[in-house]
């Protein structure tokens, strides 16, 4: 089963990323082969595990403020920043759709 | 022997850090090192030594020169993770493990090179290009190879040195540092431990903070250690492991730094031997010397069992599927605002997001990203992403019965094959790559034990092999105990490093005066 278009163009948006060519397609393609291996293994009654420590507690500390105060150093690392802001260009302005965009997927 | 000599007043932090720096600069083309941090490396190295005329060191390490793999923070040090993505990134805090080490009075001399975000098992994906194996330059290798004096010809013919910690190992292994840290999320200390001939840890998950380690997969990183003797290697680990506030996931046990018994019997072991770990592709060579080191525990009086891990083939599968769902999440926090690269275009917020990953991110990594969206939507989710953790359980368990069953420690090979030329390497892509070289790795990460690669012998062409001992949850001295004992019996040789240099014979007895 090939991956159709639109769920390129779905995950193009949901990982903000592009396949860039076809080979990126392709690496997909592969990918998907690979991890379908998975349904070989009979998991019936098995749990999903999330981590090797669940049979311990999470460490939990006090909610107590211990650190911060530290805008200037965290500013620092930001390219556009005007005050104590970091600045975004506008929001609510969806990505391009893909007759519209530069994606190789318009090839496809 | 290096803090012996410092105490006793036989070198001085600065001498030691001076001699590791030059050395650095004098292997520049195995580019393990993305970042020399030369000035605040001799500060350090300053204020070790007024501690030492007080006659008051703050332990073993200080004064000992270390480096440190690029995916860890480094307060006022550029760290970069090999990626376009955080190139310029001045990290404002130090990883847990970072400051551990240097209040102990490590002298930080740099940071290693390494695949992109930690992606890779050559160490030859990073934006600062690939690591070069030391051995590629040592007299073993070229006595091996066959005979061609053409310096061209040794251009070409270089060694990977696998990774993805591969600056870090090659660092240890061509004794510009004494210890360096490494992360291990599917094999990458042990990797390129066994291709350098150098000592890889991988802790078990929870014990050593990963406070500041960039992350790739949250459920399986580790820091890792690389050092040249499993003694130290423990000596490493006794400062860096304990509860940190700062990690939920470290577990909350007290832990106790411990010295390496010299154990003489082993007639109490009990030593497992997976026959999945057979795996094809396995050398010819590299199966001998697994079986040797068998016979080795069996003639000492070890009890020696073959043991079964069915699910070990499908760890790597399962691997590919969890590895990036994680990758998928943890990469999103690059988006050029906060910190990192960030792109010019500025029509929208999502636009600009958009043209800051395709700009920062290598293949690799978008590649990743892309795969791991995938199994995490709506109608993949249970067939991959829960199948995958279904499977994970699996594989933990098969190691729970195993250890169950009276087995102590498993013994097995650490790599499929020597190392091999970065021209051969680079045939295939990177997930390929993996998958191949991670198999007998994974498997230890998806179940969180520890596992040390022990320079075991050098293969017919001259380069490093190692084995693995993978040890029950949290049981790391029992592991390092018999790593110990394997390595004393083994005596891998020390690689004779040939460097041109107009000071040779400088370099020769600095080797012998410390690095013996």
């Amino acid at each position: 089963q090939k991956v159709t278009v639109e769920v390129l163009d779905h995950l193009e948006h949901l990982a903000l990323v592009d396949f860039r060519d076809a080979e990126g397609v392709e690496r997909l393609q592969k990918a998907i082969q690979f991890a379908d291996q998975l349904h070989e293994v009979n998991t019936d009654g098995v749990e999903p595990m999330d981590s090797v420590l669940e049979d311990r507690c999470l460490y939990l500390r006090e909610d107590d403020v211990t650190e911060g105060n530290c805008t200037n150093e965290l500013l620092k690392n930001a390219r556009e920043k005007v005050e104590e802001y970091f600045v975004a260009p506008p929001g609510n302005i969806p990505l391009p759709k893909l007759e519209e965009r530069e994606t190789f997927l318009e090839g496809s | 022997q290096a803090s012996a000599a410092l105490k006793e007043g036989h070198a001085t932090p600065t001498e030691l850090c001076q001699r590791c720096l030059s050395l650095i600069k004098s292997t520049k083309f195995l580019n393990a090192y993305i970042t020399v941090a030369e000035e605040t490396a001799l500060k350090q190295a300053e204020e070790s030594e007024k501690r030492y005329r007080r006659g008051q060191p703050l332990g073993v390490l200080d004064g000992i020169p270390i480096a440190v793999k690029d995916n860890f923070n480094t307060a006022g040090i550029e760290t970069t993770c090999a990626s376009n993505m955080l190139k310029g990134y001045i990290s404002p805090y130090n990883a847990t493990v970072v400051q551990k080490l240097l209040d102990q009075g490590a002298v930080l001399l740099g940071k290693t090179n390494l695949d992109e975000f930690a992606m890779g098992s050559g160490s030859t994906d990073g934006v600062f290009g690939p690591v070069r194996n030391p051995w590629s330059y040592s007299r073993q290798y070229k006595e091996k190879s066959a005979p061609k004096s053409h310096s061209e010809d040794e251009e070409s013919n270089w060694v990977i040195t696998g990774g993805s910690s591969g600056g870090s190992a090659a660092a240890v292994s061509s004794f510009t540092c004494f210890a360096a840290l490494g992360s291990d999320t599917g094999g990458s200390t042990r990797n390129p431990a066994a291709h350098c001939g150098v000592v890889g840890l991988k802790p078990t998950y929870g014990l050593i903070s990963r406070h500041g380690l960039i992350p790739l997969v949250n459920s399986m990183d580790v820091p890792g250690i690389l050092t040249r003797c499993v003694d130290d290697a423990a000596v490493v680990l006794g400062s860096l492991a304990g509860h940190d506030p700062k990690d939920s996931t470290t577990i909350q046990d007290n832990f106790k730094p411990f010295e390496l018994p010299d154990l003489t019997d082993v007639s109490k072991l009990s030593i497992g031997i997976p026959k999945e770990y057979h795996a094809p592709g396995l050398s010819s060579e590299i199966l001998a010397l697994w079986s040797k080191a068998t016979d080795l525990f069996k003639n000492a009086g070890a009890k020696v069992i073959e043991v079964s891990l069915p699910h070990t083939r499908y760890s790597i599968v399962c691997y590919h599927v969890l590895c990036t769902a994680e990758v998928a999440s943890n990469m999103a926090r690059f988006d050029g605002l906060e910190y990192g690269h960030r792109s010019d275009m500025n029509k929208s917020t999502e636009s600009m997001y958009a043209a800051t990953r395709r700009e920062g991110f290598n293949d690799v990594v978008r590649g990743r990203i892309l795969s791991g969206n995938y199994f995490l939507l709506k109608q993949n989710y249970e067939n991959y992403f829960i199948k995958a953790q279904k499977v994970r359980r699996l594989i933990a368990n098969d190691f729970v019965k195993v250890f169950g069953s009276g087995v102590d420690i498993l013994l097995t090979p650490t790599t499929l094959s020597d190392a091999v030329p970065y021209t051969e390497f680079i045939k295939e892509d990177n997930r390929t790559r993996s998958a191949q070289d991670d198999i007998l790795t994974q498997a230890a990460n998806m179940a969180g034990l520890p596992a040390i690669n022990v320079p075991t012998g050098l293969s017919e062409r001259g380069l490093p092999v190692g084995l693995q001992f993978i040890g029950r949850s949290f049981q790391e001295k029992q592991l390092l105990t018999v790593a110990k004992w394997f390595e004393k019996q083994v005596k891998f040789p020390m690689i004779q490093l040939e460097i041109k240099r107009h000071d040779h014979n400088a370099f020769q007895h600095q080797k012998s005066a410390f690095f013996s």
